[in-house]
């Protein structure tokens, strides 16, 4: 916020993004629509973060069977495929804070988008829709960031102006994420990720062929993974 | 209540729990205890590091002694915590966590609280020097105030 102007508005907006993706998901936690006021609203817990820019401790399960691809030919669901899965750390995590300023505002996934977009071929620019770890709105905006959507320092206004949406150059989060459908600490991204691949998600995005998860951000090692139809 | 705190805004946590030590870290606590901020410094190439670590992260080597600071340095980031997680904390939020930058350490940070700052003040850049306040539980914690 300091270093690119990054507001609370932006990371509002990452809020608003996710119960607008939850209200047509009937797992979701939190349907209910959310304006920018109602998250400017919300009571502070650790500035600049309010109760609506974090998610909730939930209980869950979930869970991925993983298999080899000729014998997926013979199940019943349709398979996806894992184009690339990697684990990467841009630092040591004791020297969290005496890191570079590239690295302090960041979601510590740059190394890790090298390693899982290298390993799959393929360019941010290839992902049809994210599924990024959003335990705290600030971390999305800085994921987004890291894995190359945007610039560097670019988050915010990415995310206001509406490019995670439906409609945007990057839908973000079609089940609601973390923030408004559950949080399985990553586990229903790449439940969300399936059914995009498959093409049976409550928001789905037209012609899917790959799509990223991105694991929890901000911490080291970080990791994530390509999954395609 | 610990009167020892008295003079330091939002800083008397009773039931706060003593740092749990080892090998690495007892001397930190020494010398805090003292009054004396210190980091480890390498032996072989000189490089300052915290938190403490066996190994030197610039040039591996293992041998190093604890450097005695200053303690002056700069806020680099900062957040004011609003919402106690646990009790003992509870009758003393709002307080703020800040990311100080050190002089003369290579760049090393620690977090530890700014006191006698307003909560609607930008804090960075602003420049600090370290002082110790007792706990009340046998040890001194390290807190920063504006020069």
């Amino acid at each position: 916020m300091h270093r690119f102007g990054t507001t609370v508005d932006h990371f509002g907006a990452v809020a608003v993004n996710a119960r607008r993706m939850a209200a047509t998901n009937p797992d979701a936690r939190f349907r209910e629509p959310l304006t920018l006021e109602e998250h400017h609203a919300s009571r502070m817990i650790s500035d600049p973060l309010r109760l609506l820019d974090c998610c909730m401790e939930s209980d869950g399960a979930a869970a991925v069977v993983l298999t080899r691809a000729d014998r997926a030919d013979d199940l019943a669901q349709r398979p996806v495929y894992v184009r690339s899965a990697a684990m990467a750390a841009d630092f040591r995590q004791a020297s969290r804070l005496s890191v570079s300023d590239d690295d302090f505002a960041s979601a510590a996934q740059s190394t890790l988008s090298s390693e899982v977009f290298g390993k799959a071929g393929i360019k941010a620019a290839d992902i049809d829709v994210a599924l990024l770890y959003d335990h705290f709105t600030p971390m999305v905006v800085m994921s987004l960031e890291d894995f190359g959507f945007c610039g560097k320092g670019e988050g915010g206004p990415f995310v206001a102006q509406g490019e995670i949406g439906l409609g945007g150059s990057l839908p973000l989060n079609p089940h609601g994420g973390h923030l408004a459908e559950v949080y399985l600490h990553g586990m229903n991204h790449v439940m969300e990720a399936t059914r995009q691949l498959r093409g049976t998600s409550t928001n789905q995005v037209d012609d899917v062929e790959l799509a990223l998860v991105g694991g929890a951000g901000g911490v080291a090692p970080t990791t994530g993974c390509v999954l395609g139809r | 209540m610990n009167a020892n705190l008295d003079h330091v805004p939002g800083l008397a946590v009773p039931g706060l729990v003593p740092p749990t030590q080892y090998p690495l870290t007892t001397g930190y606590w020494a010398a805090a205890d003292d009054g004396r901020l210190v980091v480890q410094r390498c032996d072989r190439c000189g490089t300052h590091r915290h938190l403490p670590a066996p190994v030197c992260h610039a040039c591996q080597a293992p041998e190093w002694s604890w450097s005695e600071l200053s303690g002056s340095g700069s806020v680099y980031s900062y957040t004011w915590v609003r919402t106690a997680l646990t009790d003992a904390f509870a009758a003393v939020v709002p307080f703020n966590v800040c990311v100080v930058e050190l002089d003369g350490a290579d760049g090393v940070r620690l977090a530890a609280t700014v006191t006698d700052v307003d909560e609607d003040t930008d804090l960075v850049g602003t420049r600090v020097q370290a002082y110790f306040a007792e706990l009340g539980n046998g040890h001194r914690l390290l807190l920063f105030a504006p020069v």
